[in-house]
């Protein structure tokens, strides 16, 4: 418990302790408005993937673009299992289950998933892993489009949901909708400091800047990846459980690979490695892509996150966050640089001597 | 018969693509997603020279290719120069080449809006039989020009000074700066290269991927796939892991489903990086020893 409320410095406390107010505070003035409730759900889920990838991409250094692929897979069978149906299809009632339970299930749906993957392929050097997983999430994808009882092309819908019937498009029900959402971004930033301020965090961290030293100290690279692997891939899992119970469907869009790229743009541009990171880029790009996203030219709110991304990438070196640090350096070093000039520019008192008296 | 066929004629085109994409990542340590671009690209300026100049095949051709090589200049100058040597560049050239392919795609939406476009067919519509199996001029001639275009890759890596200080770089990049082998002109060279080699195999896919704006994803996937199984920096892994990976989707389409070919594939992959981590290259290298 005292690990989870040690922020690193003052700054990062003053970071969380904004982003919760800012959140309480834009919850309270437009708590009556669909179209930020309907953002904030997206925003939820979106940073609560961001906060575990950035756990396996970030803490571990394991590439791994397969997270899109858990999310997808666990949403379906959380979508089936909670009484979702092909569109058109009447089965309400047939297989319908609690929504707590849908989560568990997802949860493990989605670590099965992740030691499915990771048992043959972990130990796979960074960009065969990389691209494995990339090859991964498009046939999850693939496979899933082939099962009939997953709905195929159409998807499922009328899966179980947070909000009763009676709730949807109401005040009420937007408040709890974003109740949840913060649970479930602070579920995650929990999970997130436990692993990455842990042991587990400090034994990926020493094997993903030497792998050869980790080994040498006595560090089984092998299963601290494996561990983490397995642990965000649950996390994730659930995740998507939480998105058939936020809006009760699911279709093939959620294995989009634009929305792999839009997720992966959120944690460079925020800054991997940090938890900070995953919730400042996924703000920036989110509100970009939503900004855009209504538009008559739809195509400029990619044209957009491309250009930040590339930019961001360009200009830094660990994104937004890292930012404020890479200028002070920058200024720091131009200061000393200027110093050493001004001391090469005003000779010294030896050079001042006349020589011979 | 007839898988024989297709798989020779995917595994010609896919090989064109994996080669480009291997060289990029074992000389210079760059993971270029932005082949799929340069793919879109090169297929809209066949289409382009084909509106605008003439529908000669030739000109076709010469469309796609160029603007496939120009694609890659632009990867080099953009991407590769700014960020080599700095920290995290295998990382940053990664996300950069991303955030280039994004821009690239939505500015095709913009120009040139969703619709597919049509490319003339480019070696007629004749029809020989082997074996009772019909071939079209589209295969036997995408077959052939592809590899003579991999036959003289092959040529030019091993004949001339820039293809020898390629090959240097993709062995020992240190060995290679050592003995005064210019990484920047030699990273030019290979992107422009490949993306030469992606505009090729563009035109020659043009009967099966139209131009649209995000027709490049799938090459790329396939390229990837290949460049990985054959182990990343090898030719000749590169040449069998595409008549692998060809072998593999021809099987797959005829005896089980389209939409389990990235399925088998993946699978495929698993087992033989499950032997060799360095996929067919690593096989190669346990077979010479």
């Amino acid at each position: 418990m005292r690990k989870l409320l040690t922020f690193r410095s003052a700054g990062d406390a003053t970071f969380w302790g904004g982003c919760l107010a800012a959140a309480l505070i834009l919850n309270f003035i437009v708590y009556d408005n669909a179209v930020f409730s309907g953002h904030w759900v997206v925003f939820a889920l979106f940073a609560s993937i961001n906060l575990m990838w950035m756990l396996v991409i970030g803490t571990a250094g394991l590439y791994s673009f397969a997270t899109i692929g858990v999310v997808g897979s666990a949403a379906y069978i959380g979508a089936w299992i909670s009484g979702g149906s092909q569109a058109g299809e009447d089965l309400a009632g047939a297989r319908s289950l609690n929504v707590v339970f849908v989560l568990l299930a997802t949860a493990a749906v989605g670590a099965l998933y992740g030691a499915i993957v990771a048992a043959p392929t972990i130990r796979l050097r960074g960009v065969y892993f990389a691209l494995f997983t990339i090859g991964l999430a498009a046939a999850s994808r693939a496979l899933i489009e082939e099962q009939s009882f997953l709905g195929q092309h159409q998807g499922l819908s009328g899966a179980a949901r947070f909000l009763s019937q009676d709730l949807i498009a109401t005040e009420n029900g937007r408040t709890i909708e974003f109740f949840v959402g913060l649970a479930l971004i602070t579920f995650c930033l929990i999970v997130y400091k436990l692993v990455d301020a842990g042991r587990l965090g400090l034994l990926l961290r020493t094997a993903r800047e030497s792998e050869g030293v980790a080994r040498g100290i006595g560090v089984d690279v092998v299963r601290a990846r494996f561990a983490v692997f397995i642990i965000s891939s649950a996390v994730l899992g659930m995740i998507g459980g939480f998105y058939t119970s936020f809006y009760g469907s699911v279709s093939l869009t959620i294995f989009d690979f634009n929305t792999l790229l839009l997720l992966f743009a959120m944690i460079v541009v925020g800054g991997l490695g940090s938890a900070k990171g995953a919730i400042v880029g996924t703000a920036l790009l989110l509100y970009i892509d939503r900004t855009y996203a209504d538009i008559d030219q739809p195509a400029w709110r990619y044209i957009w996150i491309g250009i930040i991304m590339f930019a961001i990438t360009i200009l830094t070196t660990r994104g937004l966050v890292g930012l404020p640090s890479q200028i002070r350096a920058y200024v720091q070093r131009r200061r000393a640089r200027g110093a050493a000039g001004e001391a090469e520019a005003v000779p010294t008192p030896s050079e001042l001597e006349v020589p011979g008296l | 018969m007839t898988d024989l066929i297709v798989t020779v004629n995917l595994a010609a085109v896919y090989g064109l693509i994996a080669v480009g994409i291997s060289l990029t990542w074992a000389g210079l340590g760059f993971l270029n997603l932005a082949s799929g671009v340069t793919f879109a690209a090169s297929l809209y300026g066949a289409w382009w020279a084909q509106e605008n100049i003439s529908d000669h095949p030739a000109v076709i051709f010469l469309g796609g290719i160029v603007v496939g090589a120009v694609a890659g200049a632009i990867i080099c100058v953009a991407v590769f120069l700014p960020l080599d040597g700095k920290p995290n560049w295998d990382t940053r050239s990664m996300v950069a080449s991303l955030g280039l392919s994004l821009i690239g795609i939505y500015t095709f939406f913009l120009v040139f809006g969703p619709q597919r476009k049509a490319i003339d067919l480019l070696f007629g519509t004749t029809k020989f039989k082997i074996g009772g199996t019909t071939i079209t001029a589209d295969k036997s001639g995408a077959i052939i020009c592809a590899t003579i275009v991999m036959a003289l890759v092959v040529i030019g890596l091993v004949t001339t000074k820039t293809g020898l200080g390629v090959r240097a770089l993709t062995q020992n990049p240190e060995g290679a700066a050592l003995v005064g082998i210019g990484r920047k002109q030699a990273a030019f060279a290979i992107l422009v290269v490949s993306g030469a080699l992606a505009g090729f195999s563009a035109v020659l896919l043009s009967q099966i991927f139209y131009p649209e704006p995000n027709i490049g994803y799938l090459p790329l996937l396939k390229g990837l796939i290949v460049a990985l199984l054959g182990g990343l920096g090898s030719i000749l892994g590169t040449v069998i892991a595409a008549v692998l990976v060809a072998a593999t989707e021809a099987v797959t389409v005829h005896y089980i489903h389209q939409g389990w070919v990235l399925v088998t594939q993946l699978a495929l992959i698993a087992i033989v990086l499950l032997v060799r981590p360095r996929g067919v290259a690593g096989i190669l290298e346990a077979t010479r020893a």
